[in-house]
């Protein structure tokens, strides 16, 4: 069952998406700020993670370069979601490390297919013994 | 502005007439200083003249010197020291070249005193004349004339011999000079009045030349300054625009973030219900859900307006089939269509491939193809689209409400449904239309209706075959690279 980390500041989204995400059959772990999701990533080693933009604090842009960088967890897709609809913020997500990048409010459906071709594509990518 | 080229004649006549007293007083003054040092030069030339030429005077043994050098010394320096001395401290006074043209003309009278009546010293008369000319006033020869006219006279009749010399005096001789004193003033008259006329037309040539220069200069500024305020406009312009968008995009993304909960949470409801097989609240949850998306497509038209006014849109060009655009379109509208009882008949037959920005123009039909699918029960939607010479004509055309004229001539502008009962009953954002008419504009297309309350409305797009050889390059996007 793979475990997905969802990095999200606004506790309703964050508990929506968690809630549909587990009736879909997967593991999720909730992280509130960057600092969080870093944490959180370097602990758990989730398979994938859903990282939102505008945080307060360590922003996802931050967060998501921290991710990347860190071998422990370099190797995690990163699936940017944002809420900013300009094409401009889709460049700067995917430039800071994102794998993918999808806009908010998120169609569900469209969403589900990303996270299924990056599990896919990683099944291949072992991570690094601990 | 006006008031002054009312008076323009009148205050160019008033600035020539300075121009000229300026330009004539500088030579009146000019040939003061000139005369001054003439009269000096004339009396110490007198006095070595004197010197030379005069014999020393014998008394039995005693020789003395000659009356004559006398004369040259204190009557030439009486002459000749006074007009100097006013012409360096009232030089350009009108006083001062009349006093300087006495001065001269008995002057010349000692001179020829001097050689005892030399013909050849009397070339001194009309020299000074002359010379008095440089005054450019004839006013001057006057009494110039009349002094060596006189000095004639009386000397003729009471020392002839100082005059004439000692050849045969006669009594009409100083007649016979004064006659070629004014046969020579006649010239120099004609001089000088020739001469002030030249100096008038030139100070009316100048004042005319500075008035224009003038005039051009102030137009000058005029229009600088018009064009620095155009400026600033235009920056302010910019700027609230540029301030609206930025409003625009955070309003958006403060929107989209409850929508988001929202929608999610309606979904995650609805498979709730069904799982738990509580079927009854399911149209009330599908409503919540169709509420966020509408107020999420609603939210997406006014990105997509505000990136247009701003500037932003860009333009994604790309070779396609139009066929395979128009079907595919067709198909993800139909059930829309079919669901108020209504069919949908596609004629487009051989239209070949077009390039333009594909989303962009997928957009279009949708939007023009989901009005009428939405405005029309129980009646036929015809989609045409026609290749000519230059450019890709679509039509999509119903059988539906239609429109009366005024209410075709706001259509294309946002939130302008044709009206409010309207848009209660059909629904819709009130920007689909304004869209696609800042679309085709994009794309260098445009989009026109024809419409008749109760009989149906047709909607045609023009839009370029090759959009990327017409629009401005600037709005195009760098060619997409291929996904990995």
């Amino acid at each position: 069952m793979p475990t997905i980390l969802i990095v999200e500041d606004n506790e309703a989204s964050r508990d929506a998406l968690a809630r549909r995400l587990q009736r879909r059959d997967f593991s999720v772990l909730t992280a509130v700020d960057g600092h969080d999701a870093v944490a959180r990533a370097r602990e758990a080693r989730p398979d994938l993670i859903l990282m939102d933009l505008g945080m307060p604090g360590m922003d996802g842009w931050d967060a998501t370069a921290h991710l990347k960088a860190d071998p422990l967890t370099g190797h995690i897709p990163i699936i940017v979601l944002s809420a900013h609809a300009m094409p401009n913020h889709r460049h700067q997500a995917l430039a800071a490390g994102g794998d993918d990048f999808d806009s908010k409010p998120v169609q569900f459906e469209r969403l589900l297919e990303k996270i299924e071709r990056l599990l896919l594509a990683a099944s291949g990518v072992r991570p690094p013994a601990a | 502005m006006s008031a002054l080229h009312l008076s323009e004649p009148a205050s160019i006549a008033a600035r020539a007439d300075q121009l000229f007293a300026e330009h004539q007083r500088d030579i009146h003054t000019r040939t003061d200083r000139l005369f001054a040092s003439l009269m000096v030069l004339q009396w110490v030339a007198g006095i070595v003249f004197a010197v030379w030429v005069s014999p020393l005077a014998w008394f039995g043994t005693v020789s003395r010197v000659h009356a004559h050098v006398w004369a040259a010394i204190f009557l030439g320096g009486a002459i000749c020291l006074f007009p100097a001395l006013l012409a360096i401290l009232r030089a350009g006074d009108a006083s001062t070249r009349y006093t300087i043209a006495v001065a001269q003309m008995l002057m010349g009278a000692l001179l020829i005193h001097l050689t005892g009546g030399r013909i050849e010293t009397h070339f001194h008369v009309f020299g000074s004349l002359a010379f008095l000319a440089f005054y450019r006033d004839w006013r001057v020869l006057v009494p110039a004339t009349v002094v060596v006219a006189l000095d004639h006279l009386l000397r003729g009749m009471l020392w002839p011999q100082s005059v004439y010399g000692v050849l045969v005096a006669s009594q009409w001789r100083w007649l016979e000079h004064a006659a070629w004193v004014v046969f020579e003033d006649v010239f120099l008259f004609v001089s000088c009045l020739r001469s002030v006329e030249e100096m008038k037309e030139t100070a009316i040539r100048t004042a005319a030349l500075e008035h224009e220069v003038r005039t051009r200069q102030q137009a000058e500024q005029e229009a600088s300054m018009t064009a620095a305020a155009l400026r600033i406009t235009q920056q302010q312009a910019e700027e609230a625009t540029q301030a609206k968008s930025e409003f625009l995009a955070s309003m958006s993304h403060e929107l989209r973030t409850p929508l988001n909960a929202i929608i999610l949470y309606s979904e995650l409801l609805q498979e709730e219900a069904v799982d738990a097989k509580r079927l009854d609240t399911l149209p009330d949850l599908k409503r919540i859900n169709s509420a966020g998306n509408h107020l999420l497509e609603l939210i997406n038209g006014i990105l997509d307006l505000s990136k247009i006014e701003a500037g932003k849109m860009t333009l994604s060009v790309e070779e396609f089939p139009v066929a395979t655009l128009v079907h595919q379109v067709v198909d993800t509208v139909r059930p829309l269509v079919e669901q108020h009882g209504n069919r949908v008949v596609v004629h487009c037959d051989e239209v070949g491939m077009m390039r333009a920005d594909l989303m962009k123009t997928r957009q279009i039909l949708l939007n023009l193809l989901g009005n009428a699918a939405k405005f029309t029960r129980a009646g036929t939607i015809t989609v045409g689209v026609r290749r000519m010479s230059e450019a890709i004509a679509f039509t999509v055309a119903d059988t539906g409400i239609g429109m009366t004229a005024e209410q075709t001539a706001t259509i294309f502008d946002p939130f302008t449904q044709a009206d409010v009962a309207t848009s209660r009953r059909y629904g819709g954002t009130g920007l689909g239309l304004a869209i696609v008419s800042r679309f085709c504009v994009l794309m260098a297309g445009a989009v026109s209706v024809q419409s008749e309350r109760g009989v149906g409305s047709c909607f045609t797009v023009r839009l370029p075959i090759d959009v990327a050889a017409i629009v401005d390059a600037a709005i195009l996007e760098p060619a997409a690279v291929p996904a990995a």
